[in-house]
């Protein structure tokens, strides 16, 4: 399938970076393939498969404790570059792992853009077929219950960000 | 990471720029960025370097079943465990194989039907008897939701047990696969017994005296050595 030979290592790459686990990457990956010969799309494209990817590590990480993995793992991700992604937000493994009970399944698709794949808000507008308002408005709430949250969470000892 | 003055290029337009789908001025903007960004250029470099990365072959459908299900079919990477030399294998989709068999335990909150799907040579069999060197496997857990069960399961031959992965929390659904596949390597028959729990993880001391000593949900299946 030439999709998949196009597209697949791009797709393993990101499944592995939410997911940690070569072999659950590799299964969500073939999984969507499979369903993707049963069913063909016309636009296929890979941000299209990007977001069809996402949403399925997301259901594959549906709890909460999984979610909590996925933020443990990426807790320098998830900080992002200094100024640039989280703002004066600091946001340790605790509070993230606390963030990971209080947003919803769209809040979250979107926090693993901008956080995990570093996409900009208008990227992410554009994936979603939303606007960048819409965008700002969730990462907001993001950010607010970041803020909520730092006020009621112990902070944990500062960690390199390299 | 980034210096403090880089936006980080994404990931997927990273991607998409490798695959030279981006716009020329795009990708001309992309190529300068990564000139100049350390960050962002080992970014790049990540996914040029894993570009020779073999895919794991995506298989034909099989002929259709009784059901609509889709396909099924296996992949493996190697992995090891400290008593038996295993054989990772990703059962790639819930829901495939043929109507469901299996044996079924009782737990509290419902019944979880257990199966074994033997690889062999790129041929699959569902519920085998018997085994042979090479031969990979998976456990498949078929139950409803919202149950969620504490899943394990134990290699036994002669040489004692053997744990192919760590205990795991299963949400139930049609034919999910164990995360821990396995390859038998001991000597003579096996047993491969399974426990389930929706409360606690079940308990390995006991699952490993296999069938006499196991207590709580659990069943053993045999296989004979060929
Ligand atoms: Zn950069």
């Amino acid at each position: 399938m030439e999709l998949y030979r196009r597209y697949g290592p791009a797709l393993l790459r990101k499944a592995e970076r939410m997911l940690q686990d070569r072999d659950e990457a590799q299964d969500l990956v073939q999984g969507l393939f499979l369903d993707l010969i049963q069913r063909p799309r016309a636009a296929a494209d890979l941000p299209y498969l990007y977001r069809a990817i996402t949403n399925r590590c997301l259901n594959h990480l549906r709890d909460r404790g999984n979610r909590g993995r996925l933020l443990s793992q990426h807790d320098q991700a998830l900080r992002g570059a200094p100024g640039t992604q989280i703002d004066e937000i600091v946001l340790d493994r605790q509070l993230l792992g606390s963030l990971a009970r209080c947003l919803d399944v769209q809040a979250w698709e979107i926090l693993v853009y901008h956080f995990i794949d570093d996409m900009t808000q208008e990227e992410i507008a554009a994936l979603l077929g939303t606007s960048r308002k819409t965008i700002v408005r969730r990462l907001k709430r993001v950010r607010d219950e970041a803020s909520r949250l730092a006020g009621t969470v112990p902070a944990t000892a500062p960690q390199d960000v390299s | 990471m980034e210096t403090v003055s880089c936006v980080p290029v994404s990931w997927l337009r990273l991607e998409r720029h490798a695959l030279g789908e981006l716009g020329p001025d795009e990708q001309t903007e992309i190529a300068g960025h990564l000139a100049a960004c350390p960050g962002c250029r080992a970014r790049a470099d990540l996914i040029a370097a894993d570009g020779g990365r073999q895919l794991p072959p995506l298989p034909a459908a099989p002929p259709a079943r009784s059901t609509a299900r889709p396909p099924g079919w296996l992949t493996f990477a190697a992995v090891s465990t400290t008593a038996a030399a295993v054989l990772l294998v990703v059962w790639a989709r819930p829901g495939s194989g043929p109507q469901l068999g299996g044996r079924r335990i009782a737990v509290k909150g419902g019944d979880v039907t257990i199966e074994l799907v033997r690889e062999r040579s790129g041929s699959i069999a569902w519920e085998p008897t018997s085994f042979t060197a090479g031969d990979r496997f998976k456990l498949l857990l078929t139950c409803a939701p919202p149950l969620r069960v504490y899943a394990d399961l134990v290699v036994l031959q002669g040489d004692g047990p053997a744990f192919p992965g760590t205990t795991s929390r299963i949400g139930c659904g049609n034919r999910i696969p164990l995360p821990s596949s396995f390859r038998i390597t001991g000597p003579g028959d096996a047993s491969i017994c399974v426990a389930v729990d929706p409360d606690t993880p079940p308990s390995r001391a006991r699952l490993a005296g296999g069938e006499p000593a196991a207590t709580g949900p659990h069943l053993c299946l045999h296989l004979d050595r060929r």
